[in-house]
C-alpha cells in the first residue's frame, strides 16, 4: 500500500472514529487524543514495535471507561493511525503482521487482565490501585525494552507482559475521569523518544567496531575474517560461563578487536610462509600491547585494553606479553585466548589470506587440541563451556 | 489522590525516559570523536616515521579554526577528519609507508582513504574531505597543514611560510590562508627544518 492510499485510509477511519465517540461517548475524547498522540509519537520518534505495545494500554482505557465497543473503536482508530502516520512519514509501512499482532496482543491482554484482576481481587475491578499503574508502566516498559530487545522471540513475549500490565492499572484508571489519562502521554512520548537514541547509539557503536574491523581487513584480510568468526563464538563461551548479557557484550567487542593491533605490524611477517626468526615473532608478539594501547590513547573502550592485552597470556605462565599465571589473566582474556586459538586452526579465509604457518585443521580434530591443552594453555573451565558453546554453534 | 498519584508518576518516569535519550544523545559524538582518535593512533603506529603528531596537527589547526571564527561544530569535524585522514595507511603495505623513498606511495594514502571512508556510514561525511576536488574548507586547511609540515622537513619554515603565501593558484582560500600563515609564523617560525620523528610511544 502506497503512502497516499494508507494516509488516506487512515484519515478517513480517524473521521469515523471521531464520528462514533462524539455521538456514543463524547466524555472519552481525552483517550482519542491519548491514542492518536501515542501513535503519533511512537512511529515519529521510535519504531513500530513500540507503537504497537501501546495498543494494549489505549484499548484496555476505552473498555475501562466505555466497555467494549469503544475499546473496539480504538483499536481500529489506532491501527488506521498508525497506517496514515507510517505513510506519511516515510517510516515503511505497518503490514498484515503488525495488525494481527497488534489485534492478537491486545485481545490476550485484555482477556488475562480481566482475569488476573477478578481472581486477585473482584472488588478491585474498579477500584483504585494507582501504585499499581507507577510500577506497571516502569516495569513493562523496561520488559519491552530488554526483553524485546535482546531475547530472540522476546518481543512476543514481551509485548504481552506489556499489553496484560497495563491492561491490569487500566482497570486502576478507570476510577478516574478520562482527562486524566492524558498525563500517560508525557511516558509514552518520552519512551519512544529514548528508545530511538537508544537504538541509535547501539547501532552506531557497531558501527564504529565495524569500522575498525574493516581497517585490520585492509591491512591483513586473515586477520579481519578471523576477527569477525571469533566474536560470536567468544559471546557464547562467555554467556555459557554466566556473564550477563552486558558483559558478554563487552567481551564480544573485546573478541572483536582482539588482534587490532595488527595492523601496525608488517603483514609480510604475519603472512611469512616459512618459520619465524626470534626477532619476528617477537614483533608479532608486540601486537597485544598495540591492540591496548590504540585503545587506551583513544579513550575507546579503555575497559576492554586490559582483556586485549593479556590475550595471549596462558594459565601456566607461559604466555606473553607478561607471563601471568591462573587467575591473574583476565576472564574476558582466557576466553578470547581459547576461541582465538580455535580459530587460527580451522581458519581459512576466502580471500586467501590463510594463516601460514599451519595447514588447517578439521573441527573436530582442533576442538580434541584445545581440550588437550586444558589446563596449561587454556583455562579448564574455559575450554569446558567452549566445548558446549561449539555444540551450539553446530546445532544452529 | 488518584489523580495527583497519576500525573506524579507519569512526570517521574517522563523525566527518566528524557534522561536516558539525552545521555545517549550527549554519548554519541563523544563516542564518534574516541573512534576517529582510535584511527588516528592505530594510523600513525602503522604509518611510522612522519611530522608532527595528530595531537599537535589537531592543536595547530584548532588554533588557525578559531581565528577563522569556526563554528564549534566545524571545529569538532575539523578535529574528527584529522584524526581519520591517514586511515588509507591500512591499504598500503608496511613496507612502503617505512621507507621515505616511496614517499610517492605514501601521497596515494588520502585517495585510498576517502575510498574507505565513504564505506563506512559513520566517516563517510569525511571522504569528501581527503578528494582535492571536493574538499571544504576543513579539508583544505589540512591540505595546507600537510603541505607545510612535508616541506619543512627539508626547507626552513619562513621560507615554506612565503612560499604557500606567494602561491598564486586558488588552492586555498585566501582569508584561511592568511590566518594559517600566521598561526603557523608564532608556532615554528623560528625553525629551520624539523628532523624526522619516530611517532607515538
Ligand atoms: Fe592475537
Ligand atoms: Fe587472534
Amino acid at each position: 500500500m502506497n503512502s497516499f492510499a494508507s494516509r488516506t485510509l487512515g484519515l478517513s477511519a480517524l473521521v469515523a472514529l471521531s464520528a462514533f465517540v462524539a455521538v456514543v461517548q463524547p466524555q472519552l475524547w481525552p483517550l482519542v487524543v491519548l491514542g492518536i498522540g501515542a501513535e503519533i509519537g511512537a512511529l515519529y520518534w521510535s519504531d513500530r514495535r513500540w507503537s504497537i505495545s501501546l495498543a494494549p494500554l489505549v484499548v484496555s482505557l476505552g473498555y475501562a471507561h466505555g466497555g467494549v465497543s469503544t475499546a473496539l473503536a480504538f483499536e481500529v482508530g489506532l491501527l488506521a493511525w498508525g497506517l496514515a502516520v507510517a505513510g506519511a512519514s516515510g517510516m515503511g509501512r505497518v503490514g498484515l503482521p503488525e495488525i494481527a499482532r497488534s489485534l492478537l496482543t491486545s485481545a490476550v491482554a485484555l482477556a488475562g487482565g480481566w482475569v488476573v484482576v477478578a481472581a486477585v481481587s473482584p472488588t478491585s475491578l474498579s477500584g483504585t490501585a494507582v501504585s499499581w499503574v507507577i510500577g506497571a508502566v516502569a516495569a513493562s516498559s523496561a520488559l519491552w525494552f530488554w526483553f524485546g530487545a535482546r531475547v530472540p522471540g522476546g518481543s512476543w513475549g514481551s509485548l504481552l507482559a506489556a499489553g496484560g500490565l497495563m491492561t491490569i492499572f487500566a482497570f486502576g484508571l478507570g476510577t478516574v475521569a478520562p482527562i486524566w489519562c492524558l498525563a500517560l502521554l508525557g511516558p509514552i512520548v518520552a519512551g519512544a523518544w529514548a528508545v530511538r537514541e537508544w537504538r541509535r547509539q547501539r547501532e552506531e557503536d557497531q558501527a564504529i567496531l565495524r569500522g575498525l574491523i574493516l581497517l585490520v581487513q585492509q591491512a591483513h584480510p586473515y586477520t579481519g575474517a578471523h576477527l569477525e568468526r571469533v566474536a560470536a563464538l567468544a559471546e557464547s563461551t562467555g554467556r555459557n560461563l554466566g556473564l550477563n548479557a552486558k558483559r558478554a557484550q563487552r567481551l564480544r567487542a573485546a573478541a572483536i578487536l582482539h588482534d587490532l593491533g595488527k595492523v601496525a605490524i608488517d603483514e609480510q611477517i604475519l603472512e611469512k610462509p616459512s618459520r619465524l626468526t626470534d626477532d619476528e615473532f617477537a614483533e608479532i608478539k608486540r601486537h597485544s600491547e598495540l591492540g591496548a594501547k590504540i585503545l587506551e590513547k583513544s579513550g575507546l573502550y579503555p575497559e576492554i585494553a586490559p582483556w586485549i592485552l593479556a590475550h595471549h597470556e596462558r594459565p601456566d605462565g607461559r604466555g606473553y606479553p607478561f607471563g601471568l599465571h591462573g587467575d591473574a589473566i583476565p576472564l574476558e582474556s582466557r576466553i578470547i585466548a581459547c576461541v582465538d586459538a580455535f580459530d587460527a586452526m580451522v581458519g581459512v579465509s576466502s580471500v586467501g589470506g590463510r594463516r601460514s604457518y599451519r595447514e588447517p585443521v578439521d573441527p573436530e580434530g582442533a576442538i580434541q587440541e584445545v581440550l588437550r591443552c586444558a589446563g596449561t594453555q587454556f583455562d579448564t573451565e574455559v575450554v569446558e563451556a567452549f566445548r558446549k558453546a561449539v555444540g551450539q554453534e553446530v546445532m544452529a | 489522590m488518584t489523580e495527583l498519584l497519576l500525573v506524579a508518576g507519569c512526570a517521574g518516569i517522563t523525566v527518566f525516559c528524557l534522561w536516558v535519550a539525552v545521555s545517549a544523545r550527549k554519548r554519541r559524538p563523544l563516542m564518534l570523536g574516541r573512534a576517529a582518535r582510535a584511527v588516528g593512533v592505530a594510523m600513525s603506529l602503522r604509518g611510522g616515521l612522519v611530522g608532527p603528531s595528530n595531537d599537535e596537527f589537531g592543536q595547530i589547526a584548532d588554533r588557525i579554526g578559531a581565528r577563522l571564527g569556526w563554528s564549534e561544530a566545524q571545529r569538532v569535524r575539523l578535529a574528527n577528519t584529522i584524526q581519520v585522514r591517514q586511515i588509507g595507511f591500512a591499504a598500503i603495505p608496511y613496507q612502503h609507508l617505512r621507507q621515505p623513498h616511496l614517499h610517492r606511495v605514501r601521497e596515494r594514502a588520502p585517495e585510498i582513504g576517502a575510498d574507505l571512508l565513504e564505506r563506512l556510514p559513520i566517516w563517510s561525511q569525511f571522504s569528501d574531505e581527503l578528494r582535492p576536488t571536493r574538499r571544504s574548507e576543513v579539508g583544505q586547511l589540512i591540505a595546507l597543514l600537510e603541505e607545510f609540515f612535508y616541506r619543512m622537513e627539508s626547507a626552513p619554515a619562513m621560507d615554506v611560510l612565503r612560499q604557500i603565501q606567494s602561491q598564486t593558484d586558488d588552492r586555498y582560500d585566501l582569508a584561511m590562508r592568511e590566518a594559517a600563515v600566521g598561526v603557523l609564523q608564532e608556532s615554528y617560525g623560528n625553525r629551520v627544518a624539523r628532523p624526522k620523528v619516530a611517532l607515538v610511544d
